[in-house]
């Protein structure tokens, strides 16, 4: 399925149009991954000669994610805009992840297994290269499909998953609600929507 | 909700994305036997031995998306071109010959050439 989501242009402050879709091809990934790559790699190289920090998943490969396409109990979703790929997501639709928080601890969920948005979105990487990065709100409107994919498969809205450090602000935000770090996950900390905060999000941040 | 009550909620939640710097979660990474650090020191090796794409090219390619440049990476001054064709040649063995002669006797026009050729060369920018 195909869906209209709306980006914010960082170059003008105004939104655009971009397309959001689930049928996921393995073309997409080995086009994310060829045009992301060398944009991320390039840019590291800049932050390393600067001494700032880098991500040491930074070698990420989403080809190696191609195996979990026609899964059943996966979907992916990207987010297309200006002909290049804007952003990836995978989620786990599988019972391997319940929900931990009261008051739904134990019920099905939509585990957001991977998130990321192309280096050309994020001002850090870009800002190393000279340049302004070009889209936002990637993130925010895959996490947004995730809490669609949980109420088209009648969850109520419920999402969880495991933040990165530097995301949990950005969760905690949209409203989501946390749990202490979870030591069998390099002690990432564990966020998940409730039905009530799901549906804040998509109203809130239309 | 005001216009600029609006404003402000989206430059919140906006700014909050950017922190993450484009990666949100990490389950998949853990399970993958990837560490989810930061290399605060920035000193990973893979990097450079990763590295395929020359910096032109992926400039050209940001450019043809339609990314705009920010100016602030070329150096602003000769002295502070002088300064990183310096650290360049110090960290890079390979084109340090480039400059045996004394940096701070030559012209700046020469110094400005020698930017841009190493610019060119991937080396600085």
């Amino acid at each position: 399925m195909r869906w209209t989501v709306r980006l914010k242009r960082e170059e003008s402050d105004l939104e655009e149009e971009a397309d959001l879709y689930d049928d996921v091809t393995v073309q997409d990934l080995v086009a994310a991954q060829s045009t992301w790559r060398p944009v991320l790699l390039e840019s590291a190289r800049a932050l390393k000669r600067a001494g700032k920090p880098i991500p040491r998943y930074l070698h990420w490969d989403w080809r190696a994610k191609e195996g979990a396409l026609g899964r059943l109990d996966a979907k992916f979703y990207a987010i297309r805009a200006q002909g290049n790929i804007q952003g990836l997501m995978k989620l786990d639709l599988g019972t391997l992840h319940r929900c931990r928080l009261e008051p739904q601890v134990g019920k099905e969920l939509v585990y957001v297994d991977y998130v990321e948005t192309a280096p050309w979105n994020i001002a850090y990487y870009m800002h190393a290269l000279g340049f302004r990065s070009i889209y936002g709100r990637v993130g925010l409107r895959l996490l947004q499909a995730a809490v669609q994919c949980s109420l088209d498969g009648e969850l109520k809205g419920r999402v969880g998953l495991h933040s990165l450090s530097d995301a949990e602000g950005f969760y905690r935000k949209v409203g989501m609600s946390e749990s202490a770090p979870d030591v069998d996950k390099q002690n990432l900390r564990w966020f998940e929507f409730t039905p009530e905060s799901a549906q804040s999000c998509l109203e809130k941040y239309r | 909700m005001t216009e600029d009550s609006r404003r402000h909620m989206w430059a919140e939640v906006d700014a909050l994305e950017q922190e993450a710097r484009g990666m949100f979660v990490g389950g998949m990474l853990v399970d993958s036997g990837i560490d989810v650090g930061m290399d605060s020191g920035a000193t990973s090796t893979d990097i450079e031995d990763e590295h395929k794409m020359r910096s032109a090219i992926t400039r050209a390619f940001l450019t043809a998306m339609g990314a705009t440049p920010t100016g602030e990476v070329r150096a602003a001054s000769i002295e502070a071109m002088r300064q990183e064709i310096a650290r360049v040649m110090h960290a890079n063995a390979r084109v340090a010959m480039i400059t045996a002669r004394n940096l701070d006797s030559l012209p700046e026009d020469v110094v400005e050439s020698i930017y841009d050729e190493l610019a060119e060369l991937e080396q600085l920018v």
